[in-house]
């Protein structure tokens, strides 16, 4: 079986780059950082000789994405290692590290700015009728320190909404991370997922980075299981959370992780005009 | 004012009816009438409307394809009506898409304000079925961008599935993410007589809840063939309601279609507000004596012409049409205006309704005894929060 590292160095070899470090890995894919002469790109393989739907799914969308808050595929390409041809991604190289590494270390300031841009995003998705469904502070990178430039990255579980759904109705749960999705998804209730699905894993990600703490968690003792079933049962927004955003002039929040869709904005216009309000508030 | 008149068979003469002005537009039905013929109803009221109706008087085409074969009429002289819509797959969203632009092209040459999605009765009300009514809908919104008229998304909502909030908001959910900034709203009720009120508070209660979290999601709701029941619709925040003469311009039940089998579909009615009923002409001349009518009936342009032609036996059909919308645009304007609040009109006339227990005033059909306001009430109660039982999620 050949390794990721021994693929990685065949694909570097071939575009004159160096090899760093693996950066990140998923069950899909091992990503890399890869550089030439200060030309720094990540180089995402994919694990598995061959591309799964899912995987062209991926590529498709980000090949028509075109939004600064969504990373960028920079080439696509195959290599074949030992007779067997592993696809590669490259895309821009993210310096400035995962939302994760800055949770519960934000300024309102910076939640917003990361809002008012992320939402932006999501805009342009809706406009392409495709629905990430895998929004989490591990998807949303930076370019540099600041917050002032967020990426959403990873469309490994992307939706085109105008195409057949991969995830059988049977399935009691659609695909995402649990933690973060919205019930519909954890539900499996297909005919409910929409940009609004995006909206709610969006919330939870920024309530998690700027209050440190899953939104819908009732009490800090509280199991992630416990929280996992009052979302996927529907249950109305702790009151406390609630609270906490309207008195940080933070509405927008409790309002984006309501249960039901048709609670949350109705349009990604709604949701970046409110942020916007609150950046200014 | 937001009361539409909603137009059926030979219902033309009421666009122009004094007395019933206090419409802010009339839905076109292209089941009774053709396209020549709505486009000339369309062209003369346009010319009336400087002799006394609103200027902003708006149109909308509905384009009726969910009526069934044997009620189709004129709709089949349409250019948008199907030759091979028995026999499509309906199922097929691009078959629907390419329908979306001849309701469009229909739409524009009649110069309507409005124009409804084109949507057909389905045979089961599941999730997917309505999302891809919301799908043919969205699009027919898209296509219709840059039009002179406003894209409203139909929807056939089976009320006996939306008989909590968990599933009204669920459905509200779905079609929430239709592309029309309006929905037309058509509340199907299996269980009831078509010519009855609709008297499940649960059914009730999801409707409105479903009208709730649509219009607080910033899309307004227009109930279509509403009757009495506008007083709810009203109660949970809908824009407009839509009537016509009521008793031709039936509910969605499953019975909608039949023929009538007991009487009553030929007879004029009054519609009483002291009760929230409709009266036969014996029921009105007792209440009357009784002094049981409220003071908006007294008020209502025809109660002079209908009981001086009642008391005389005189007939008195025409005037009844005309005294029913006359109140439903009225009673609409009160309720939008705050003047009187559903609460009011329920609980008073649940007052009046033990004054003719009381007083032995029964009217002739037995049906007839103010049995649906308790319903309407326990909805209004559980909707307002008054009573428990209400989903915490809504």
């Amino acid at each position: 079986m050949v390794s990721a590292e021994a693929v990685a160095a065949a694909v570097v070899k071939s575009l004159g780059y160096d090899l760093g470090d693996v950066v990140g890995s998923g069950s899909y894919k091992y990503t890399f950082r890869i550089e030439r002469d200060g030309d720094v790109k990540a180089l995402k393989l994919y694990n598995r000789s061959g591309v799964t739907a899912r995987s062209l799914r991926e590529i498709e969308a980000m090949r028509r994405c075109d939004h600064p808050n969504i990373a960028k595929l920079m080439g696509l390409d195959a290599v074949v290692v030992d007779g067997a041809e592993f696809t590669y991604l490259l895309e821009e190289y993210l310096e400035g590290g995962t939302l994760s590494a800055r949770v519960g270390r934000l300024q309102r300031e910076d939640l917003c700015s990361i809002a008012v841009s992320l939402s932006d995003a999501l805009c342009h998705l809706t406009d392409l009728r495709l629905v990430h469904r895998d929004l989490k502070p591990d998807n949303v990178m930076f370019r540099d320190v600041t917050c002032s430039s967020p990426v959403i990255v990873d469309f490994g579980l992307v939706r085109d909404l105008g195409d057949t759904s991969l995830t059988a109705t049977w399935l009691e749960q659609g695909p995402g991370s649990p933690f973060f999705s919205a019930p519909e998804q954890l539900n499996n209730e297909k005919g409910l997922i929409d940009w609004r699905t995006d909206q709610f894993g969006l919330g939870v990600t920024l309530a998690i980075a700027y209050y440190g703490d899953h939104p819908y968690r009732a009490h800090g003792r509280e199991t992630n299981d416990a929280v996992l079933n009052r979302v996927a049962s529907k249950a109305r927004v702790p009151t406390a959370f609630t609270k906490r955003c309207s008195d940080d002039r933070l509405d927008v929040l409790s309002r984006m992780i309501q249960p039901f869709p048709v609670q949350r904005f109705t349009r990604p216009s709604m949701l970046l005009d409110a942020w916007r309000k609150a950046a200014t508030s | 004012m937001t009361s539409f008149h909603q137009m059926a068979h030979d219902s033309q003469n009421l666009l122009e009816a004094r007395g019933v002005s206090g419409f802010a537009g009339a839905i076109v039905s292209p089941v009774n009438y053709t396209e020549a013929e709505t486009a000339s109803h369309i062209h003369d009221h346009q010319d009336a409307s400087p002799l006394g109706f609103p200027a902003d008087f708006s149109f909308i085409l509905d384009p009726q394809l969910y009526y069934p074969t044997s009620e189709r009429w004129k709709l089949k002289t349409w250019p948008y009506y199907p030759s091979d819509f028995d026999t499509s797959d309906l199922s097929s969203l691009e078959y629907w898409c390419e329908l979306n632009l001849k309701v469009i092209a229909c739409s524009e040459r009649l110069g309507v304000r409005f124009a409804c999605s084109p949507t057909a009765y389905a045979k089961r009300f599941t999730p997917e079925q309505y999302k891809f009514v919301i799908d043919v809908g969205s699009d027919f919104a898209r296509a219709s961008r840059g039009k002179n008229f406003t894209p409203m998304q139909s929807v056939i909502v089976n009320m006996a599935a939306v008989n909590d909030a968990r599933a009204a908001l669920a459905l509200a959910s779905i079609i929430s993410a239709t592309e029309c900034p309006w929905v037309y709203l058509m509340f199907r009720s299996e269980n009831q007589d078509p010519r009855r009120e609709l008297a499940e508070a649960d059914e009730l209660l999801g409707a409105m809840h479903l009208i709730s979290a649509l219009e607080r999601a910033d899309i307004r709701v227009m109930v279509a063939y509403s009757s009495s029941d506008l007083v709810l619709w009203k109660a949970a925040g809908a824009t407009a309601s839509a009537t016509g003469k009521f008793f031709n311009v039936r509910r969605f039940t499953k019975s909608r279609f039949d023929p009538p089998k007991s009487g009553g579909g030929n007879l004029p009615y009054w519609f009483e507000e002291s009760l929230l009923a409709f009266l036969r002409q014996g029921d009105l001349l007792k209440l009357d004596k009784a002094g049981l009518l409220s003071a908006a009936s007294k008020q209502n342009h025809f109660y002079l012409q209908v009981i001086t032609r009642a008391r005389a036996n005189k007939p008195w059909k025409a005037q009844s049409f005309r005294q029913f919308m006359h109140w439903f645009a009225d009673a609409e304007a009160r309720l939008h205006a705050g003047m009187v609040t559903a609460r009011h009109l329920i609980e008073t006339a649940q007052a009046n309704w033990q004054k003719v227990h009381e007083q032995k005033l029964y009217p002739e059909e037995p049906e007839n005894r103010g049995a649906w306001l308790q319903q309407w009430l326990d909805a209004l109660d559980h909707f307002e929060g008054r009573k428990s039982g209400t989903d915490s999620a809504a």
